[in-house]
């Protein structure tokens, strides 16, 4: 390891134990921090909460990293694609009367296909283009999805009462069902996609392409084929993401703008096609957030604030994120 | 020029063109790289060697003409249909996946239909072939130039390819490991492969190529065996008459 | 068909009469266009849409009635896509390059404020149905009249239940926009005015969706009652939150969530016992507004469901337009600007009369979820029936 690297390590060890003690520090000033073991419970309530957030954070990344990953394209319309998953859930629940877990039998094949068809369909027009095309085009169907849902779905907010009773985790920590069913399978599916991307045969060859494409086509790769499947695969874990979604949120045809906002938060935080990165990320993120709720004064209105101020300085300090090595 | 039949050549060129924007890279170029022998292809610097690689991997599209391998035409396939006709490369500038480790970038080569396993043992036996047994799990990008271009040439092997195309292989490699690899790609010969060596140093294409191919400005200029090349007073211009960065 | 000949008979109008003042008496078939920008698409489509119901209702009733001072009545929707800049354009297209007659108002607080800085430029007044945040009429307008209960007292009914039932802390939180917080301040002048203690007073973003934080903080602050001033998705994460955390409050109210239709039914049981808030509930026999009933048989029958406060708001605010015109014997600004001002007249949203600075006092409701029904429980005058509070412990339901 060169020695600015091990430097910047420090650096951002340092800024972190700053970052996180912060909340801390200024709840004590105002007095909402506590000694007694009421306050401790709620901590560690939040802090549970939190870490069950970030893996469900987490999984939007994965998506979107993945697609950046192989094709750099900056997929805008990736939290269009979850309410897509929120909404195919919604229609399985309350039409056909199928659980919502269980409906991710059908709805992942289908997501999978759906986004074989949209590569072949618009992606591939802008692979290789500069940036900013994939962005606008991507943007342009994220918008289009709105409308299309909206005409459908009207912009009512929907949600589905999946799992509401109280997990108590230990004797202070308590959790709602859905919020841990969500954490399990996002957890597992964004594990299934890294052991798949790890061991398998085709997994090798998109993390070849994502490496580099040009060597992946040397390699007897065909690069044309990784990037369907990509696509598809990062389809289907947005839908997934959906899924967990609607379990928990009420969502409506726009809210997707937020969950794309929030997995480049933590794409950026973790580092550019980093999936470990990213879990790491999404749990900082959602941990800080709710640090910042809890202890600071009205602060639930600052943790958008926070959350991109964590964002901000750790770029400053490792421009490649969390996990990003710096190119060679 | 010694008589060459049909049946003894493995690639036929035919007036290959390749122009970017206004260079003409390749301009009109017909080769025969024959069968089961090592052929060199030299050429001052610009002269369109490494553009002729391009075309016929499929790494670049050609403007016009035609590449015969085993009666098919490659001309505008894809990396990987050429590839998986058996016919692989290495790169003057080396390409290796620089954040895999050297067994990883072996293995990336998927397109083999075979097991995990023997696609290991495969791995491991070309990494031995190569000397780099002891940085098996070390990141590609942390190897040495001379050895990151033995690890592209332990991955074009991966295969069991009937062509390799070898892009200034020498560049880089120590005399040791050099020898090793020229005794290397004499074993790929024995056992009936085709090589085609693109290379700077005089001594590697005169005394280990069979037949040697001259090109200047995109084309053909001169072809024979070294002896003959030698003495051939066009190779003699192109190379120290009008020499060109 | 109907927005096309409307197009058409403006473009004509114009071609005949170039730039001059476009008067009622000119156009082609008899017509007055009244005007309007109201959210077809975008977050406030859905009260928005319910508006635009109660507005194409009274455009054919007015009609059949023979139309404003003789002339037939065509309304001009546009959709402002719920973003306050495309409003702002299109009041400004609708005022000076379609010359409409008349101005309908827009939907949401924060686009009516915008709004009326354009209407105030060209003086064309209208009765600000989609409005209920009163520093809109702290600016001295003289061109915008209320009729909608003001934000400040959304939670009046709220507070004063938390009274009688005992509740001494309660926590106000609200998302971090123009509406929730005036909702949020009346709250509090109510709570002080009644002897409640504020222990907690918080904004959140307005797309937050995780209140687990929120939710531990305001229990760690000793609140008895929750009074959050949010919309359906807010509301809904909220309640379900504190059901999965198992927090527990004496008293919930949300400012507009609870009074949405689909609220009960997206929520199932968890929204029991919620309070809520409305301007009005098509409850003929107990509010008792003249005409009521023949208006909400009439949007029952043409829309399939019975009118919320949103529709009712519009349909009302159209009457006392109405009226005004024909008081004002003109479509003239002036003249109905002194109408708007003046009037005394109640109709099915209750009564309308305006204070100097242009403002109702609109008496609003609260109501309580109960059994998957939106029931009145304040003031007592209106009550349907007793609220049942405290609310029982998610435990125990
Ligand atoms: N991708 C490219 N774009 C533009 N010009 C190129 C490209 N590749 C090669 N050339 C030009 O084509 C000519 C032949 O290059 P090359 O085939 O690399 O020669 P050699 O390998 O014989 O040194 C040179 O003038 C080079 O600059
Ligand atoms: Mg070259």
């Amino acid at each position: 390891m060169e020695k600015s690297d091990v430097r910047s390590l420090y650096l951002l060890a340092a800024f972190l134990v700053c970052a996180y003690s912060l909340p801390f520090l200024i709840g004590i000033q105002f007095g909402t921090v506590r000694a007694d073991e009421q306050w401790f419970a709620y901590l560690a309530t939040v802090v549970f909460a939190g870490i069950l957030q970030g893996g469900v954070y987490a999984m939007f990344a994965v998506g979107l990293t993945l697609i950046f990953g192989v094709m750099r394209i900056i997929n805008a319309a990736h939290g269009e694609m979850v309410m897509m998953g929120a909404y195919l859930t919604w229609v399985a629940f309350f039409y056909l009367g199928v659980d919502p877990l269980l409906a991710l039998v059908f709805t992942l094949p289908i997501a999978f296909l759906l986004g074989v068809a949209l590569q072949k369909v618009l992606l591939n027009a802008v692979v290789g283009q500069p940036e900013l095309t994939a962005l606008l085009v991507t943007f342009g169907l994220g918008l289009t999805m709105i409308y299309v849902a909206e005409l459908i779905f009207t912009t009512d907010f929907r949600t589905i009462p999946y799992a509401p009773q109280t997990v108590q985790v230990t004797r202070t920590i308590a959790v709602g069902q859905n919020k841990l069913i969500s954490f399990v399978m996002a957890v597992s599916i964004s594990a299934a996609v890294y052991l798949f991307l790890k061991f398998s045969r085709l997994g090798k060859a998109i993390r070849a392409t994502a490496l580099n494409a040009e060597v992946a086509m040397v390699c007897g790769i065909n690069v044309q084929r990784i990037y369907l499947v990509t696509t598809g695969i990062a389809v289907a874990l947005a839908v997934a993401g959906g899924a967990l979604v609607s379990i928990q949120f009420g969502f409506n045809p726009e809210t997707g703008v937020v969950y794309t906002l929030q997995a480049f938060a933590i794409v950026i935080l973790g580092g550019r096609g980093h999936y470990v990165g990213a879990l790491i990320g999404g749990l900082m993120l959602a941990v800080l957030e709710n640090l910042v709720s809890l202890m600071i004064p009205n602060g639930t209105a600052a943790v958008e604030l926070a959350a991109y101020g964590l964002m901000i300085f750790v770029l400053l300090i490792r421009p490649g994120g969390l996990m990003g090595v710096k190119e060679a | 020029m010694g008589p060459v039949t049909a049946a003894d050549i493995a690639l036929d060129i035919r007036d290959l063109r390749k122009a970017f924007g206004g260079v003409r890279a390749v301009d009109g170029c017909t080769l025969a790289f024959p069968r089961g022998k090592i052929s060199g292809l030299i050429g001052p610097n610009g002269s369109g060697k490494t553009t002729t690689f391009n075309l016929l991997t499929g790494v670049a599209m050609p403007d016009s003409g035609q590449i015969f391998y085993k009666g098919e035409d490659l001309a505008g396939m894809k990396p990987y249909q050429v590839f998986r006709r058996g016919i692989t490369r290495t790169f003057q500038v080396t390409r290796v996946f620089r954040e895999m480790t050297v067994l990883e970038n072996m293995l990336c080569v998927t397109a083999l239909n075979v097991s995990e396993r023997v696609a290991r043992a495969r791995a491991y036996e070309l990494i031995d072939f190569v000397s780099l047994t002891r940085l098996r799990g070390e990141y590609a990008g942390r190897l040495s130039y001379g050895q990151q271009k033995l690890l592209e040439f332990a991955r074009a092997l991966m295969t069991d390819p009937e062509v390799i195309l070898l892009d200034e292989p020498a560049a880089g490699v120590n005399r040791t490991l050099l020898q090793d690899l020229l005794a290397h790609i004499h074993g790929l010969q024995e056992r009936g492969k085709t090589i085609v060596i693109v290379e700077h140093d005089m001594n590697v294409i005169m005394n280990h190529c069979a037949r040697i191919f001259v090109m200047d400005y995109g084309v053909k200029i001169a072809e024979g065996p070294p002896a003959e090349i030698q003495k051939d007073e066009r190779v003699i211009e192109a190379y120290f008459g009008r020499r060109r960065g | 068909m109907r927005a096309h000949r409307a197009c058409l008979a403006i473009i004509v109008a114009i071609l005949v009469l170039g730039a001059g003042s476009a008067a009622a008496k000119h156009r082609p078939n008899n017509e007055v266009v009244m005007g309007g920008a109201i959210s077809q698409t975008g977050q406030y489509a859905e009260p928005a849409g319910r508006q635009v119901n109660s507005i194409k209702l009274w455009v054919d009733e007015v009609n059949a009635r023979g139309g404003l001072l003789g002339h037939k009545v065509v309304a001009r929707l546009l959709d402002d896509k719920s973003d306050t800049q495309t409003a702002i354009k299109l009041y400004e297209k609708l005022i000076t390059e379609d010359k409409v007659d008349l101005l309908l108002a827009p939907y949401s607080s924060g686009i009516t404020e915008a709004v009326a800085n354009v209407n105030e430029r060209y003086k064309m007044p209208f009765v600000a149905y989609g409005a209920a945040s009163s520093p809109i009429w702290e600016k001295n307008r003289k061109y915008i009249f209320n009729i909608v209960a003001v934000a400040e007292d959304y939670q009046k009914g709220a507070v004063h239940l938390a009274k009688q039932i005992g509740v001494k802390t309660i926590a106000i939180i609200g998302q971090d926009s123009l509406f929730p917080r005036q909702a949020g301040k009346g709250a509090k002048e109510w709570a002080k005015k009644l002897g409640i203690n504020v222990v907690l007073e918080e904004n959140y973003p307005p797309k937050q969706t995780d209140f687990t934080a929120l939710l531990q903080k305001i229990k760690a602050a000793g609140a008895e009652g929750l009074i959050s001033n949010s919309y359906f998705a807010d509301a809904a994460a909220q309640l379900r939150q504190m059901r999965e955390l198992n927090v527990n409050f004496k008293l919930y109210s949300s400012t507009v969530g609870p009074g949405l239709p689909n609220f009960p039914e997206q929520l199932g049981n968890t929204a029991e016992y919620v309070l809520g808030f409305s301007q009005w509930e098509p409850l003929p026999q107990i509010l008792k507004h003249p005409g009521m009933k023949e208006y909400i048989e009439a949007y029952e029958k043409r829309f399939n469901e019975k009118p919320n406060y949103h529709a009712g708001g519009a349909y009302g605010s159209l009457l006392v337009t109405e009226a005004a015109i024909k008081k004002a014997g003109s479509f003239d600004n002036e003249k109905l600007r002194e109408a708007l001002a003046t009037l005394d007249i109640t109709t099915t949203f209750g009564r309308y009369k305006v204070d100097a600075k242009g403002m109702n006092s609109h008496e609003g409701l609260t109501f309580q979820i109960l059994r998957g029904q939106r029931k009145v429980v304040w003031p007592d005058k209106f009550a349907e029936t007793k609220a049942e509070l405290p609310m029982p412990e998610w435990s125990k339901r």
